[in-house]
């Protein structure tokens, strides 16, 4: 599904280019179900990151702080 | 030679004297404050610099003092006046006399100190810094860098214990949208000469995990006057310009941006102010993010919509085509009606002219066959007076052979020629069938009248 490394401006181009697909009609309809499971996936995402506490983040900090600042 | 030497006392009193006599009373005299100390009853001690323009290299040195007595009254004033506190590294202009004493040697003392002067060299260094990056080329360079969407990762640089620290913090942790950051402080001293190296030392730091943050924030607590004339030096705004991620400041000037600000990615006012800034910037990626989301859900049920609209779509067409034509006939129809009602009103017109010409016409006629008539008239007139008079000759002239005629059958001439006629009661006998024997007759001569009476018939 969706990788963990991508970024929020990946997820949020990618949930672009759905959109931009569905505007200018170029789907199939037989792709559409995936395309709107994807976006779904995308948004719970991108919205994440927006608001949960990432550990792998925390990590990186805390090693930050081992370093003698 | 030795006889003459002179005690170190002596030959000081005379320098003292030399210069006592050599110097007017005061001068005014621009320098460049370079080490400072106030001691515990209020002398101010200092030492006078003059750097060499190009070189920075120091071409002139002196102690100086200001007495406590005049440093209460000069302190404050060139405080207010320039907006910033009297400290090492700031260029002056004061007035002085020299004096010399035999323990402490030269000095300068200072009576008095024109604040607007070091109001203007500052205004010139800065303005200096800022032409210097202009022609560098790079004074709006961290500015081209874009924000990323999402903004936080944020590196701090600021000190500890700084009351703008701790606010900032706050207001991040405690945002209404309820967004997550990361906040990692890197400490540096935030006023004075050593501000300008220990900012750039922390940015330095930054710069090791450049892959990691999203942005720098640079923020201190206003407050109390300080030494912000660091954030108008060349070195820190160079590496500001140069910076790999987007730089923020929340310096808190009361008096213009300082060139830190102007080369900045963004500049705003105090800590608070940056915080909030970074939420906003949350708070739209988010709105994005949900109108994306929202039309993404709305255009897939369109999507599925047109598909459906599809399968109608040619009857549409032919509706519509229809419509089309209906509309070519109505407005042929209309054409029509508007050729016909323009035909019609000229016919009428032409019509109306026509009758116009007509009751003329007649009018002229009428006129004619009255003058012809009364003409006819008159010729009848003529016409029926001969007439009557021919015939009133005719009539009389028929009269008066009826009375010829009724005269020649009058029974007297008859008589006259000796025929008669036989009456029975008064009426002319024709048939023996009206008398009888007996019956008495009268019989008409033309002189005369007999009766008799009948003896006999005979058949």
């Amino acid at each position: 599904m969706i990788s963990k490394k991508m970024s929020y401006s990946e997820a949020f181009t990618e949930l672009q280019s759905i959109l931009t697909q569905l505007e200018n009609q170029e789907l199939d309809v037989d792709k559409l179900s995936d395309q709107v499971k994807k976006a779904s996936e995308l948004i719970k995402y991108c919205k994440s990151k927006l608001h949960d506490t990432e550990e792998e983040i925390e990590k990186i900090l805390k090693g930050m702080d081992n370093d003698n600042l | 030679m030795q006889a003459d030497a002179l005690s170190l006392f002596e030959l000081n009193t005379r320098i003292r004297e030399v210069i006592k006599t050599g110097t007017e009373k005061t001068y005014w005299v621009i320098g460049e404050i370079s080490e400072m100390k106030v001691n515990y009853s209020g002398h101010c001690y200092l030492e006078l610099i003059q750097k060499a323009e190009e070189s920075d290299q120091i071409v002139a040195r002196s102690r100086a003092t200001i007495w406590a007595q005049t440093f209460r009254l000069v302190k404050p004033y060139f405080e207010t006046t320039t907006g910033q506190p009297f400290v090492d590294g700031l260029g002056i202009l004061v007035k002085v006399s020299v004096e010399f004493h035999e323990t402490y040697g030269l000095s300068l003392n200072i009576h008095d100190i024109e604040p607007t002067f070091t109001v203007g060299e500052l205004a010139v260094r800065k303005q200096k810094v800022i032409e210097r990056l202009t022609q560098e080329g790079i004074i709006y360079m961290n500015r081209e860098l874009a924000l990323p969407l999402l903004c936080r990762k944020i590196a701090v640089i600021s000190s500890e214990t700084a009351a703008g620290y701790g606010d900032f913090i706050h207001q991040l942790e405690h945002n209404t949208g309820s967004y997550k950051f990361y906040c990692r402080l890197f400490p540096a001293v935030m006023q004075g000469s050593e501000a300008e190296k220990s900012i750039i030392d922390a940015l330095d730091h930054v710069y090791a995990f450049e892959d990691f943050f999203d942005a720098v924030v640079i923020i201190r607590g206003g407050g109390s006057q300080a030494d912000l004339s660091c954030f108008n030096n060349y070195w820190l705004a160079y590496h500001i310009t140069q910076f790999p991620l987007p730089v923020l400041t929340g310096i808190g000037h009361e008096q213009d941006d300082s060139v830190t600000d102007m080369v900045a990615h963004t500049r705003l006012k105090t800590p608070t102010a940056v915080a909030e800034f970074l939420i906003d910037t949350m708070a739209q990626a988010e709105e994005l993010l949900d109108e994306v989301a929202d039309r993404i859900v709305n255009d897939a049920g369109l999507f599925l919509e047109n598909r459906n609209d599809e399968l109608f779509m040619t009857i549409k067409k032919i509706q519509l085509s229809l419509k089309d034509n209906q509309h070519t006939f109505r407005s042929d129809l209309v054409r029509c009606q508007n050729v016909l009602t323009d035909r019609s009103l000229k016919v009428i017109h032409f019509q109306q002219l026509k009758l116009q010409h007509s009751e003329l016409k007649a009018e002229v006629m009428v006129d004619k066959k009255i003058t012809k008539g009364i003409q006819l008239m008159e010729t009848y007139k003529h016409l029926l007076e001969r007439e009557m008079k021919n015939y009133f000759k005719r009539v009389g002239q028929k009269l008066d052979a009826a009375v010829e005629s009724i005269r020649l059958l009058n029974p007297q001439h008859i008589l006259k020629r000796g025929y008669s006629i036989t009456l029975k009661d008064k009426k002319s006998l024709k048939d023996l069938e009206d008398i009888q024997e007996g019956d008495t007759i009268d019989t008409l001569l033309y002189k005369g009248k007999i009766q008799s009476t009948i003896k006999k018939l005979t058949l």
